[in-house]
C-alpha cells in the first residue's frame, strides 16, 4: 500500500493539471473577490430597514465575514476544478493504458483504489488551504480599505469556528470527488465521469434553488413529506446544511441574503449522510476496479 | 508437462459473453526457455498473456506460476514482467519518472532504473517527457519496465513492433542474454522471422485453441525436405517422379511454371540427382528449399482465410 500511495502522490504532484486547476481557482477567487470589494464601495438602494445591500456586501468582503466565503469557496466553485482533477486521476489510467503496467505485477486493485482515494482527499486539503489563505488575505485588504484597520479579535474568538469551517468544507467536498473518481473507474473514462458529476451538481443546485421557493407551499400541504425526504437524502441539501453553518458563524447578515432561510439545523445528520454517500462511492470504485483489464488503451 | 515448470497453464478458457476467446489451452514453460506464441489476429494470444499476467480472470482453467496457483497467490506475479502490445506510460512524466512510479508499485529497487535505461538505449533521452517519444522509444521504455525488478518470466507482446533494424537487433540480443541468464520468455509476435531466429519452441493458437506446441525444428519439418528441381525436360521429369516407376522415398511432386518441387527425406537428396540423370534428365538446377515458419504457420492456420 505504501508503494502504491507513494506512486499516486508522485503522479499527482508532477501532473501539471493539479497545479493549473489550483492556479485557475485562485485566479477566479481573486477576480470575484476584487469585483465584490469594488462593488461594496458603490452605494446601492436599500430594500431592508436593518441592513442595506451595501452593508451586506461590506460584511461579506471584510473580516470576519470574508472568512465564510474563503472557507466555502472550494465546496461551491472550487468543486468544479476538483471534480475534473479527480475524474482525470481515475479515468486517464484507462485512456492512457497505464492501468496495465500498474496492475501487471499483481498490485492489489483495492489498495490502488484506496491510494487514489487518499490522494484525491489530499487534493481537497491542498486546494482548501491556499484558497482559504487568499480569501483571508483579500478580506484583510477589504477591511483595511473600508475600516482603515484589520479586525483581529475574531481570530481569538472564532478560531474553533474557522477550524470547523475548514473541516466542514473538506467533508462536503469529499463525496463529490469520490463520486468523480468512482465513476471514472466505472466508466473507464474521465470525460464521462466529469460530465455526469458536473451535470448532477448543476441540476442539483438549480433544483435546490427551485425547491427553496416551493418549500413554504409544500410545508403547508399534504406533500410536506417530500421536503423531508429531499432534505434527508440529497447530497446538495446536506452539503448546504454544513456550509451554511460556516456562513452563519462568520457572517451576521447571512440570513438577509436569503441563502440560509431553509436551513433546519441538522448538522450531525448532514455529516452522517455525506459520509454514507462517500462510503457508497468508494465501494463503487472498489467494485469497478475488479473487472477485467484489456491491454490496449481505451483512447486508441 | 514438466513438474519443475516455471509456468503451467491447464485448460485455460476465457469467454467474453457468447464469444469463446480462449478454449481450454494447456502448456508449460521451463526455466531458460524462449517460446514463441503465434496465431492469426484475434486468435486469443493477447487474452492468454493477459490472463497469465493477472489482468483478465479466466472463465475456467488454472495458471500455476512457480508452482503456485495464481488465483490463490498473486504475489508470484511480482516475478513476471509484462510488455504489452501498446507501450502505456504517463505522458507528462519522463522515462526515469515513469519507471520510478512503476518501481514503487512493483516494490522494485529504483536504483536499477539508470542501468535499465542504458540497456535499452534510452539513457540520453531519460529526461524527455514520454509524450515526445517515437514509437520505437516507447517500445524500449516498455521493455525496460518489463525488466524492472529482474523478473523470472517475461511476457512480451510484439516487442519489436515499430523498432528500427538497430532496435530490433538490440532486442534480439537482449532476449538471448536474458535466456542465457536463465530467464524464461514467452514471445508473442507477428514477425515470424524473429520467432524462427530466437525461439526454441513454438505455440500456435488458432480460434482460441492451441493447435501446435512443438520444437521449432519439428515445425520446420526437417524430416521432409523440399527440393527445387529444374531439368532439361520438366514435363518428362514430372511423369517420371510421380508415375509408377518413381522411387518409394519420393513423397510428392508439384509442378510450377519453370520448375518442379520434390518432397523427400533429406538423406535421399544425392539419390534424386542420380535417378534423374540415369533417366536422361540432365539437371539445370537442383537445390534444397529452406523450411520456414511462415509456410508452417500458414499451413496450420489457413482454414480461417
Amino acid at each position: 500500500m505504501r508503494g502504491l500511495l507513494k506512486a499516486e502522490v508522485l503522479k499527482a504532484i508532477r501532473r501539471p493539471m493539479t497545479w493549473i486547476a489550483l492556479g485557475i481557482l485562485l485566479a477566479i477567487m481573486a477576480t470575484l473577490r476584487i469585483l465584490l470589494i469594488a462593488i461594496s464601495f458603490v452605494p446601492l438602494p436599500a430594500t431592508d430597514q436593518q441592513s442595506t445591500p451595501t452593508n451586506v456586501l461590506v460584511d461579506l468582503v471584510t473580516l470576519p465575514g470574508a472568512a465564510a466565503d474563503a472557507l466555502n469557496f472550494v465546496p461551491s466553485i472550487g468543486i468544479f476544478a476538483l471534480l475534473v482533477v479527480a475524474a482525470s486521476l481515475g479515468g486517464t489510467e484507462f485512456a492512457w493504458g497505464t492501468i496495465v503496467p500498474l496492475l501487471a505485477r499483481g498490485a492489489s486493485r483495492s489498495q490502488l483504489v484506496l491510494a487514489k482515494a487518499v490522494v484525491v482527499l489530499g487534493l481537497i486539503a491542498l486546494y482548501l488551504l491556499p484558497t482559504a489563505t487568499l480569501g483571508l488575505l483579500l478580506g484583510t485588504v477589504a477591511s483595511q480599505l473600508h475600516d482603515g484597520s484589520v479586525p483581529l479579535d475574531w481570530i481569538r474568538e472564532r478560531w474553533l469556528d474557522f477550524l470547523l469551517g475548514l473541516m466542514r468544507s473538506f467533508w462536503v467536498t469529499m463525496p463529490y470527488v469520490l463520486a468523480a473518481l468512482a465513476l471514472a473507474i466505472s466508466f473507464r473514462s474521465s470525460a464521462l465521469a466529469m460530465g455526469t458529476v458536473l451535470a448532477y451538481v448543476i441540476v442539483e443546485q438549480v433544483g435546490l434553488s427551485v425547491f427553496q421557493l416551493l418549500r413554504p407551499m409544500l410545508a403547508s400541504s399534504t406533500w410536506s413529506w417530500i421536503a423531508s425526504i429531499l432534505d434527508w437524502t440529497l447530497l446538495g441539501a446536506n452539503a448546504n446544511e454544513l456550509t451554511g453553518l460556516t456562513t452563519r458563524a462568520f457572517l451576521s447578515g447571512a440570513a438577509s441574503l436569503g441563502e440560509l432561510s431553509a436551513s433546519q439545523g441538522h448538522p450531525w445528520r448532514a455529516t452522517l449522510v455525506l459520509a454514507i454517500y462517500a462510503t457508497i462511492f468508494l465501494a463503487l470504485a472498489l467494485a469497478a476496479i475488479r473487472r477485467d483489464v484489456g491491454t490496449r488503451p481505451t483512447s486508441s | 508437462m514438466t513438474n519443475g515448470a516455471l509456468l503451467r497453464v491447464e485448460g485455460l478458457t476465457k469467454r467474453f459473453g457468447q464469444r469463446l476467446a480462449v478454449d481450454g489451452i494447456s502448456f508449460s514453460l521451463s526455466r531458460g526457455e524462449l517460446v514463441g506464441l503465434l496465431g492469426p489476429n484475434g486468435a486469443g494470444k493477447t487474452t492468454t498473456i493477459s490472463m497469465i499476467a493477472g489482468l483478465i480472470r479466466p472463465t475456467a482453467g488454472r495458471i500455476l506460476l512457480l508452482g503456485r496457483l495464481l488465483e490463490e497467490d498473486r504475489t508470484t506475479l511480482r516475478r513476471v514482467g509484462l510488455m504489452p502490445e501498446v507501450a502505456s506510460f504517463y505522458p507528462y512524466l519522463n522515462a526515469r519518472q515513469n519507471l520510478e512510479v512503476m518501481a514503487r508499485v512493483y516494490g522494485a529497487d529504483p536504483g536499477q532504473i539508470d542501468s535499465l535505461l542504458e540497456i535499452v538505449g534510452l539513457a540520453e533521452h531519460a529526461r524527455r517527457p514520454f509524450r515526445t517519444y517515437s514509437q520505437g522509444m516507447r517500445q524500449m521504455l516498455s521493455l525496460a519496465n518489463a525488466l524492472l525488478g529482474d523478473p523470472e518470466l517475461l511476457l512480451l507482446d510484439e516487442p519489436t513492433n515499430g523498432l528500427d533494424p538497430l532496435g530490433q537487433q538490440r532486442v534480439h540480443q537482449l532476449l538471448r542474454d536474458l535466456v542465457a541468464r536463465g530467464k524464461t520468455v514467452l514471445l508473442c509476435s507477428h514477425l515470424l522471422r524473429d520467432v524462427q531466429e530466437l525461439c526454441q519452441r513454438v505455440l500456435i493458437i488458432h480460434r482460441g485453441k492451441l493447435i501446435e506446441d512443438s520444437p521449432i525444428e519439428h515445425l520446420l519439418r526437417p524430416g521432409e525436405l523440399r527440393v527445387f528441381v529444374r531439368t532439361v525436360a520438366d514435363d518428362r521429369a514430372l511423369v517420371l517422379l510421380s508415375g509408377p516407376a518413381r522411387p518409394e522415398w519420393i513423397s510428392g511432386v508439384d509442378r510450377y511454371d519453370d520448375h518442379l518441387e520434390v518432397r523427400l527425406p533429406p538423406e535421399h537428396l544425392p539419390q534424386l540427382s542420380a535417378f534423374l540423370v540415369q533417366h536422361g534428365l540432365y539437371l539445370c538446377e537442383l537445390r534444397p528449399l529452406e523450411g520456414d515458419l511462415v509456410t508452417a504457420f500458414v499451413e496450420r492456420t489457413s482454414d480461417m482465410r
